[in-house]
């Protein structure tokens, strides 16, 4: 049980929680449909609780970190996914097709919807990225007050000093 | 990010209708745009439903009337399950078929959850601010 949180051991459960999930959320079968935010906020949840298990004392402060760290891999990670599956139809301008343009004249102007299309990817990147820190914030703190309710880990009993073997006796 | 959210009606009534679409394609991925769960204005859909548009209007207006607490830090994490409780409620429920949820009370369970997390946020970045200043300076 340690004291304070060690956060180049929560960094790395940060970028795996963040990778993990930020590749599990990129696959559209997965994604919830009432529940738009909860892989964000499952995976700052399961990052504060991995960082901060063997803590005795959490800070709310440290999970919101922790949290918002989690998030922002979280964003990238999702954005590389998604541009790698949408990366052959925006080449194709598929994607610039399918995203509602429904203008004359499309095959004239590709260029231009195929960098709409870019341009809406880079927003969609953006708006990832804000989104994970904000909601993996919330996930972290969603685990400091859980483990505020829970009350204060109990403090690791130090050895007691062992009584020699055999008949023990008083000194004089 | 809310102006973002609102603008393909504005977009579709200025006659600029070819953006939308890609206004509507930055906020699929957050969120799922159910037609009769999102909110119309003049004549076309708002790009996010009731529930997220809550949860950013609450975003942005926590942000607006943010004030540091005189004790400073943030609230007891406490206020953040309760705030979330209700809109929580509202999906589990619905969810589980129990009873038919009304846009309106998405919004306003979107908007008591987006309210209460610039409280946390704020303090949180202002930490991580002295945390990283800090590690910055002494590395080790």
């Amino acid at each position: 049980m340690e004291a304070d949180i060690d956060f180049k051991r929560a960094a790395i459960y940060c970028l795996a929680v963040g990778a993990g999930v930020g590749v599990i959320a990129s696959i559209p079968i997965l994604r919830l449909p009432n529940i738009c935010c909860l892989w964000i906020i499952a995976g700052g949840f399961a990052a504060a609780y991995l960082s901060a298990r063997d803590v005795m004392e959490v800070e709310a402060a440290d999970c919101a970190i922790i949290g918002g760290v989690y998030g922002l891999i979280y964003g990238v990670a999702v954005n590389v996914a998604t541009f790698v599956v949408n990366l052959p139809l925006n080449i194709l301008g598929v994607g610039a097709l399918a995203r509602g343009f429904t203008g004359g004249g499309v095959l004239d102007r590709l260029g231009v919807h195929i960098g709409l299309a870019m341009f809406g990817d880079a927003a969609v990147a953006v708006l990832n990225i804000i989104l994970g820190v904000v909601f993996g914030c919330v996930g972290g703190l969603a685990y400091a007050a859980l483990a505020e309710l829970a009350g204060p880990k109990p403090k690791p009993r130090t050895p007691a000093r062992q009584a020699p073997k055999g008949k023990w006796k008083a000194r004089d | 990010m809310l102006l973002a959210a609102l603008s393909p009606p504005f977009l579709q009534y200025a006659g600029m209708g070819s953006l939308t679409g890609y206004a509507y394609h930055v906020f699929s991925r957050v969120c799922h745009q159910i037609p009769s769960r999102s909110p119309a204005l003049l004549g076309g859909m708002v790009a996010v439903c009731f529930r997220c548009l809550g949860i950013y209007a609450g975003l942005f207006l926590g942000c607006l009337f943010y004030r540091q607490p005189a004790s400073g830090g943030m609230p007891k994490p406490h206020l953040l399950l309760a705030a979330a409780f209700p809109m929580a409620a509202d999906v589990l429920l619905e969810s589980l078929g129990i009873y038919q949820g009304s846009n309106w009370l998405r919004l306003a369970t979107g908007l008591v959850f987006g309210l209460i997390i610039p409280f946390y946020l704020i303090p949180s970045a202002d930490k991580a601010g002295n945390r990283l200043m800090l590690f910055i300076r002494n590395p080790t």
